[in-house]
């Protein structure tokens, strides 16, 4: 399958995340912005993962699925203190980053993975969170 | 003698929401009815309902704190790459810090008419770590970033306005509520 590496998600796509369930508070029904604290947020990009629950993540009991919704807000968040205006440092590339079998033997080829690639100061993960939601599928 | 938000006048100024069945509450300065019950003797007592309002709720507030704290406990099962990507789990030092903060928020809570009763989110860092978000009425939160490397930083947001101090973990659950406090009185 040809990929184009590094080459930009456009707004309106959906990337997904997987975690345990048991990361979190029972009964806790929002996403706490902690979940998107990483420099390069890896994710995969619904494009190339029509059925999230074909991951190696399920199988590995992350059955708590995140989809985020690839907006402007994620990627250029504005800061209202400044007449909400954009703040460099707070920008996000959102990229197409497949991995191959050689990068990763023990879960082989990721087509579908991806990155948001940025400092994620709270401004940036609160912005995620309002463009995600999450649910349990079933293992 | 059980209060339930249902007890609530109906021209109250308490707005409650609730959440996995855990009644929190936020509200407004202003005035509100009181109510009369009669004792065991038919001796008629005046109660004041937002008191015994706020009572409940804290007390259920703090039930879901106790809650969050054995969620701490179980998360020191926590395996790496509990998340795509890194996935480390927090630190025996952060969780420990993170409890002493619950625990100051809960004695508080028990002892004192919170301000505004926050609603609690809670969630493990992927590069390990972990945060505790207060949230209060119309886009007020703070965040509190309790990181592996030590570090701990507390976010404050007013209606869309952040700002990020820079703290230790020596008396953390003080500097943490009287953050919370300033930001509910502006």
């Amino acid at each position: 399958m040809n990929h184009f590496q590094n080459s930009e998600i456009p707004d309106g796509e959906t990337l997904f995340r997987y975690c345990y369930p048991k990361a979190f508070p029972e009964g806790q029904n929002e996403i706490p912005a902690s979940v998107f604290a990483d420099l390069k947020l890896s994710c995969d990009w619904q494009k190339y993962r029509l059925d999230p629950q074909s991951s190696f993540h399920i199988s590995e009991g992350k059955t708590r699925l995140i989809s985020i919704q690839v907006t402007d807000e994620i990627r250029n968040p504005r800061n209202p203190k400044r007449s909400g205006e954009i703040v460099p440092a707070w920008k996000q590339d959102i990229y197409h980053s497949p991995i191959s079998e050689e990068d990763d033997p023990a879960h082989g080829e990721n087509c579908a993975h991806s990155l948001i690639d940025g400092r994620k100061k709270i401004a940036v993960r609160r912005a995620l969170v309002a463009n995600s939601i999450w649910w349990d599928i079933a293992e | 003698m059980e209060m339930k938000g249902s007890y609530l006048a109906p021209n109250s100024k308490l707005s409650a929401f609730a959440s996995e069945n855990d009644p929190q509450i936020l509200w407004e300065a202003g005035s509100y009815e009181s109510t009369s019950v009669f004792t065991e003797n038919n001796i008629e007592v005046h109660l004041n309902l937002k008191s015994l309002a706020i009572l409940e709720l804290q007390k259920a507030f703090v039930s879901l704190v106790n809650r969050r704290l054995s969620y701490l406990d179980d998360l020191s099962q926590l395996k790496p790459g509990w998340i795509s990507g890194a996935g480390e789990v927090p630190s025996t030092s952060v969780l420990a810090t993170t409890k002493t903060l619950l625990h100051h928020i809960a004695s508080q809570a028990n002892t004192h008419i919170l301000n505004v009763i926050p609603h609690l989110v809670m969630g493990p860092l992927p590069q390990g770590g972990m945060e505790v978000e207060l949230h209060g009425e119309k886009d007020i939160a703070l965040y509190v970033t309790i990181s592996n490397d030590g570090g701990i930083e507390i976010n404050t947001e007013y209606h869309g306005y952040y700002t990020a101090l820079d703290t230790q973990a020596i008396g953390i659950g003080d500097k943490v509520l009287a953050r919370y406090e300033s930001l509910s009185e502006q």
